[in-house]
């Protein structure tokens, strides 16, 4: 009996001695360690395991209490389960024990942490005890951010992935929108450019062709066009342009120059709308003016 | 009067005018428009004020166009100490060594006077021009215990605009009584100027006048037809409302967007033109419309006498007064060029 006990201390012993190289106490016979597999990158919340594995003599047993007890902490890290498991084994009793630590320590930098060294009482058949202790396992501990452990918690992610929503409808009426604004944005472009920045853009008869188009053909339209159409010929010509001015609007803007027979057109045709009380079917005037606007408008922007 | 019948006389009569005008032209040189303004002041039976320095041939067109339209030519200067009786009448001893009255150059020719003309009117006094302001609204005047009838008379008067001495400022309630106020210039082409002082015809003013057919009107019908032509002269709404406009401009020309440079156009007019003064301006649009061929009035129509019939009616701040006549003429120009037809009304 004794010279048992003097073989489970000495190989004990060995075991000792040879910690903390864990690889190396695993290789003794009757007892092995088996520590977790990584020993880097372990952060705040990390579980990690150490499963013991130790073969006893017939006869011998791990006392219940003299396991490490749960909830007991070192240093900020917390044993929190104990499992302990026996079965035969040849002559004698293989006992496994399962520690598992949960790490609440943190630092602001990787520092080298350590899971505690454990004590097991074990008792002889003879009902001598004796103390195996299970050395510490140092490992490197990594915070979550560098700088400032106060940045975890808005660094932490969700553990489970938010159910995704329904982009489908939402991209079609985006693309609605985009395609909304943009247009509106041309069309403010094409209504309010300034001839000195977009020179094809916001010309007078631009202008007098986009009144005329909403107009409906009514009696009272008819004066309407007439005034927008005079007032693009009034801007360009500088003041009152009549029909005895159509020489020199021409002269001084080249650009009609092509169109000077239908300028001479528009002013007859003003005239006898206006002052010579020959009055045309509404409709046909409009469409007419609406003719000669564009085309005006096209001399001006240089593309007729 | 039916409508062909009445389309005939207004083209016989527009051929004797244009006649008259050609007739005028060959006679004086350099002066069409001015030519073209006093024809239609005849035809719209207004009394003219002629601007111009001396010797650019005012007696002479006058001449001319009394002899054109017939009846009796009449001329008085204005002096200093001219008296209203010497127009009516003048006082003189007979043969017979006894005072004798005869009238004067205004009663003379009685219902033919056709054509009078006061040569520099400012250098007579009120009281001149007060009669003669009467005489040409109400074309009569009260002589030799009698009604005299001047029914074809019209007044044309020169303002000598360049001396100040002796000379008194026609009011503006006076200068409203004229129709226009035509500028005769000396002709700006070389041409002419070279014709007027090396052609010899033009050393003789009166010889000239004789080449100028005479009669070619009847000035004793000028009053009926001139009605005619207003009557047959229409206007559309956009025309009427671009003439109330214009009338509106020449009261408030800032509200229209007139600008002068120099000028503070909001203190310029005292006072624009008054309702004689538009009644008289489309009277003669009117005419030259008709001149022109037409039977619609255009803005064309008053673009060709406004400056004449408003220019001289507005009343201008005493402070802009001594440059009125530059001032006036720019302002009209750019009431022309400012008010637009049709206006958003």
């Amino acid at each position: 009996m004794m010279k048992n006990m003097m073989l489970l201390i000495g190989g004990l012993i060995a075991v000792l001695g040879y910690f903390p190289a864990a690889s190396a106490a695993d290789e003794q016979p009757g007892l092995q360690i088996i520590n977790p597999a990584k020993s880097y990158g372990i952060q705040v919340g990390d579980t990690l395991s150490r499963r013991i594995v130790l073969d006893l003599p017939a006869g011998s047993t791990i006392a219940k209490a003299g396991v490490p007890l749960k909830g007991s902490k070192a240093e900020g890290i917390e044993l929190v389960g104990v499992e302990v498991s026996e079965s035969d084994s040849g002559n004698g009793r293989q006992y496994s024990l399962r520690l598992d630590y949960q790490v609440f320590a943190s630092s602001a930098k990787p520092v080298v942490m350590r899971l505690p060294q454990a004590s097991l009482k074990m008792s002889a058949q003879d009902g001598q005890e004796s103390v195996l202790t299970i050395p510490q396992w140092p490992f490197w501990f990594s915070p979550l951010v560098v700088s400032s452990s106060g940045k975890a918690g808005i660094n932490m992610q969700a553990q489970f992935r938010p159910p995704a929503v329904e982009v489908a409808k939402l991209h079609a009426w985006l693309g609605v929108c985009v395609c909304l604004v943009v247009s509106g944005l041309l069309a403010l472009i094409y209504i309010n450019a300034d001839k000195k920045w977009l020179p094809f853009m916001g010309g007078a008869f631009a202008h007098a062709h986009r009144r005329i188009k909403r107009l409906k053909a009514t009696p009272g339209s008819t004066k309407e066009a007439f005034y927008h159409m005079h007032a693009a010929f009034n801007q360009w010509y500088g003041g009152n342009c009549f029909a005895q001015d159509i020489d020199s609007f021409v002269q001084q803007n080249p650009r009609f120059g092509k169109s000077r027979e239908d300028i001479a057109r528009f002013f007859t045709s003003s005239n006898e709308q206006l002052f010579f009380g020959q009055a045309k079917d509404a409709s046909e005037v409009i469409k007419e003016l609406k003719q000669l606007s564009k085309q005006f408008r096209n001399c001006e922007r240089g593309v007729a | 009067m039916n409508t062909v019948s009445n389309d005939i006389e207004l083209a016989d009569w527009r051929t004797k005018a244009l006649k008259l005008e050609s007739e005028i032209e060959k006679v004086i040189v350099g002066q069409t428009r001015a030519i073209r303004l006093m024809t239609t002041a005849i035809f719209a039976r207004g009394h003219v004020l002629l601007e111009g320095g001396v010797g650019v041939g005012k007696t002479t067109l006058l001449q001319s166009i009394a002899r054109g339209i017939g009846g009796a030519y009449e001329r008085i200067e204005g002096t200093v100490d001219l008296m209203p009786n010497d127009i009516v009448y003048h006082t003189y001893l007979n043969s017979e060594g006894r005072p004798q009255i005869d009238e004067g150059p205004l009663l003379r020719a009685g219902e033919n006077l056709s054509v009078f003309f006061f040569n520099e009117i400012n250098r007579a006094r009120p009281q001149v021009h007060a009669l003669m302001l009467r005489v040409m609204a109400e074309k009569h005047v009260h002589a030799f215990k009698k009604d005299y009838r001047l029914p074809h008379m019209v007044v044309f008067a020169d303002r000598n605009q360049v001396e100040k001495n002796e000379t008194f400022e026609i009011p503006s309630a006076a200068r409203d009584r004229f129709m226009m106020e035509i500028p005769i210039v000396i002709p700006a082409s070389r041409e002419h100027r070279k014709s007027l002082i090396f052609d010899t015809r033009f050393q003789h003013a009166e010889a000239l006048t004789q080449q100028v057919e005479d009669h070619i009107l009847q000035f004793d019908q000028l009053n009926q037809f001139s009605n005619t032509i207003q009557h047959h002269i229409q206007s559309s709404p956009v025309m009427e409302e671009y003439a109330l406009d214009l009338w509106e401009s020449t009261q408030d020309p800032a509200k229209f967007g007139v600008r002068l440079e120099g000028v503070e156009i909001s203190r310029l007019v005292q006072s624009g033109a008054s309702p004689r003064g538009m009644g008289m301006l489309m009277k003669a649009a009117r005419v030259n419309a008709w001149l022109n061929g037409r039977d619609s009035l255009l803005p064309e129509d008053i673009h060709a006498v406004f400056h004449e019939i408003i220019a001289h009616r507005l009343v201008f701040n005493p402070m802009y007064d001594s440059k009125r006549t530059a001032l006036a003429r720019e302002l009209t120009a750019q009431i022309i060029n400012t008010v637009v037809v049709p206006g958003r009304h």
